[in-house]
């Protein structure tokens, strides 16, 4: 599902490099990806989808060759393929959460906004407890239920590949095990490949597997 | 595109309060300088209207354009440097109509101005309600005056007391409406016309009282000697002329030599203005005649001159409030940063957030520009009342 060989990357003008020789993730895998803070991470997760473009290296998901992509269609690919679900939840203030979770479809050219869409949404909200919240802002909404609307958002479009970006990181406990629940719920559901960056080791046995970045890092540009 | 448009919808209104000021300040910067173009058409046309449907203006010499002033649009301080034996001259000349006007005092703030009634057919002025003046003491009021003093046919005005030929004793005069004129958008709203007859009692050179012949109150006598007879201050004069006392009114100067502030001509042709032009100007520096288009065009140009100076402090001050809306645009955009970040890594198109921008502006902008429209539209509806309010005071 995700191939990754002999990637390397690096910041203009930035003394920091992630170098990664060699990673597989299975489809349906859920894996893990811990390591200290500032050692790329978050870097690989972008470069997996396609918002970064490696020095070298070559970047395969789902069959295709992301690292190649030219930026229009790397965009498209990612609308399609990719779920995103981010520390900070990355939802609009000004809009209410069902329009948070149909966001992708207002602004990514692949996807479009039906009314098996609307009905979709209706149906996943209730799936993760947030159906008598769609129409309240996030502001109006406590962390855990602001999550889940992110994960509604990234689930929506069948993405084949969840990127975790420190998901469960602004969680108190009990919202950190049911949104982990629900993530991996998603990947027994939908089929989907779970890659999470996470600092909670307590969470770890949970993913089928665990890589520690600090095997990554370290290389030359 | 669709989506863009609601998604900056959704943000306008979230930000409501940021939104109409913004939408308020683009246009007011849209609005005033068209609002103010146009009220300066509006205010251009009407000034050269009313001294274009004036051909010649006869006065004492001095300056054009306080007699323009006085004489067309009854502003600035009332004087009467001419007599009946101008109007006599110029009648006799028969080159055209002499149309005599007397400003003489104001009643309730408006200009009482003394006129012969052809003055209302050279005007075009028509009766709304009433009929015209006729009698002594009889007055016809303009729209705005009647309007704003809720008066009518009937009811009675009083002249304010003013010294102003230095006559002492120059009684108030309360005088009869006998009329109201059709609104016609000229400071001829705002006056209220008298017969010359009227004006001078006005102005104190007629007057009314019991016949100190007859008195039966000889407290009133001074001294009798030889058949002149001295009041004292204990007679009363008529501040009202009645029909019981209308024949006691009487004047003690030379009916040729009562005052006149002006004197507007109709002459018969273009040839008979020049020979009546030429004739006022051969007679030497007392009297002089001229055309009150070309002073008020000069005294248009000489404003506008102004105007221009101040349409550039209006350009940068609109440059400047242009450059603090472009930063705070700017500041706004970086606050959304976060915005834009996720939108790029959840497949975003590169151009959906200029769209979204993009569609906020034009909606933003698109809002100004009703509102704008609708400013422009008062100005378009109003815009004539509030220049001949502003400047003849209706």
């Amino acid at each position: 599902m995700i191939r990754i060989e002999q990637l390397k990357f690096a910041y203009p003008g930035g003394e920091f490099v992630l170098s990664v020789p060699e990673l597989r993730v299975d489809a349906g895998e859920t894996v893990a990806i811990v390591g200290p803070s500032g050692s790329g991470k978050s870097t690989l997760l972008n470069l997996i989808a396609g918002v970064l473009r490696p020095g070298a290296g070559r970047i395969e998901v789902d069959e295709t060759e992301v690292s190649a992509l030219p930026d229009r269609h790397s965009r498209a690919f990612r609308a399609r393929t990719i779920g995103f679900v981010f520390q900070d939840f990355g939802l609009l203030d000004y809009i209410s959460a069902r329009d948070n979770i149909l966001h992708p479809y207002r602004i990514c050219a692949p996807l479009r906004l039906t009314a098996e869409v609307r009905a979709r949404v209706e149906a996943l909200a209730a799936r993760l407890g947030v159906s008598q919240y769609l129409h309240r802002r996030p502001e109006a909404l406590s962390q855990g239920e602001r999550q889940r609307v992110a994960i509604c958002r990234a689930l929506l479009p069948g993405p084949r590949v969840i990127l975790a970006d420190e998901a469960t990181g602004n969680l108190d406990p009990a919202n950190k095990t049911a949104i982990l629940d629900l993530l991996f719920e998603a990947v027994e559901t939908d089929g989907a490949t779970l890659v999470a960056v996470t600092h909670d080791h307590e969470l770890l046995p949970r993913f089928d597997r665990v890589i520690d970045f600090r095997d990554f890092t370290g290389g030359e540009a | 595109m669709i989506g863009a448009i609601y998604l900056a919808w959704a943000h306008i209104r979230y930000h409501a309060g940021r939104s109409v000021l913004l939408v308020l300040i683009f246009a007011i910067l849209g609005a005033i300088p068209l609002m103010t173009e146009r009220l300066a058409t509006l205010a251009e046309a009407q000034l050269l209207e009313r001294a274009n449907s004036t051909p010649l203006i006869f006065g004492p010499p001095g300056s054009q354009l306080d007699l323009s002033l006085s004489a067309l649009f009854f502003e600035g301080e009332p004087r009467a440097e001419l007599s009946m034996i101008d109007f006599a001259t110029l009648a006799d000349m028969g080159l055209g109509t002499p149309l005599p006007i007397l400003r003489t005092h104001s009643a309730r703030g408006f200009p009482i101005v003394g006129i012969d009634i052809e003055y209302l057919e050279f005007r075009q002025l028509r009766i709304s309600e009433g009929r015209p003046m006729v009698r002594l003491g009889e007055a016809v009021l303009g729209a705005d005056v009647a309007a704003r003093l809720g008066l009518g046919p009937g009811d009675k005005i009083q002249s304010e007391i003013r010294e102003i030929f230095e006559l002492a004793g120059a009684y108030p005069l309360r005088m009869t409406v006998t009329g109201v004129l059709d609104r016609v958008g000229t400071p001829d709203d705002t006056a209220i016309f008298t017969g010359l007859r009227t004006a001078w009692v006005v102005a104190g050179f007629g007057h009314g009282h019991e016949n100190l012949a007859t008195t039966q109150d000889e407290s009133v006598v001074l001294s009798r000697d030889e058949g002149r007879i001295v009041a004292n201050a204990k007679l009363t004069e008529y501040i009202e002329i009645t029909e019981e006392n209308a024949s006691s009114f009487h004047s003690h100067g030379d009916p040729d030599e009562f005052p006149l502030s002006a004197i507007l001509i109709d002459p018969n042709d273009e040839r008979s203005a020049a020979i009546l032009r030429g004739r006022i100007e051969d007679a030497g520096s007392t009297r002089q005649v001229f055309r009150p288009l070309g002073v008020v065009q000069a005294l248009l140009d000489e404003v506008f001159r102004i105007k221009s100076v101040l349409n550039m402090l209006v350009a940068a001050v609109t440059v400047a409030t242009l450059m603090a809306l472009g930063m705070m645009i700017w500041l706004s955009l970086k606050l959304r940063r976060r915005e834009f970040e996720i939108s790029h890594q959840i497949g975003g198109d590169r151009s959906a957030m200029v769209r979204l921008v993009g569609a906020e502006l034009a909606l933003l902008i698109g809002a100004s520009a009703v509102l704008c429209i609708a400013l422009l539209m008062l100005i378009e509806v109003f815009g004539a009342d509030l220049v001949r309010a502003l400047l003849f005071g209706g």
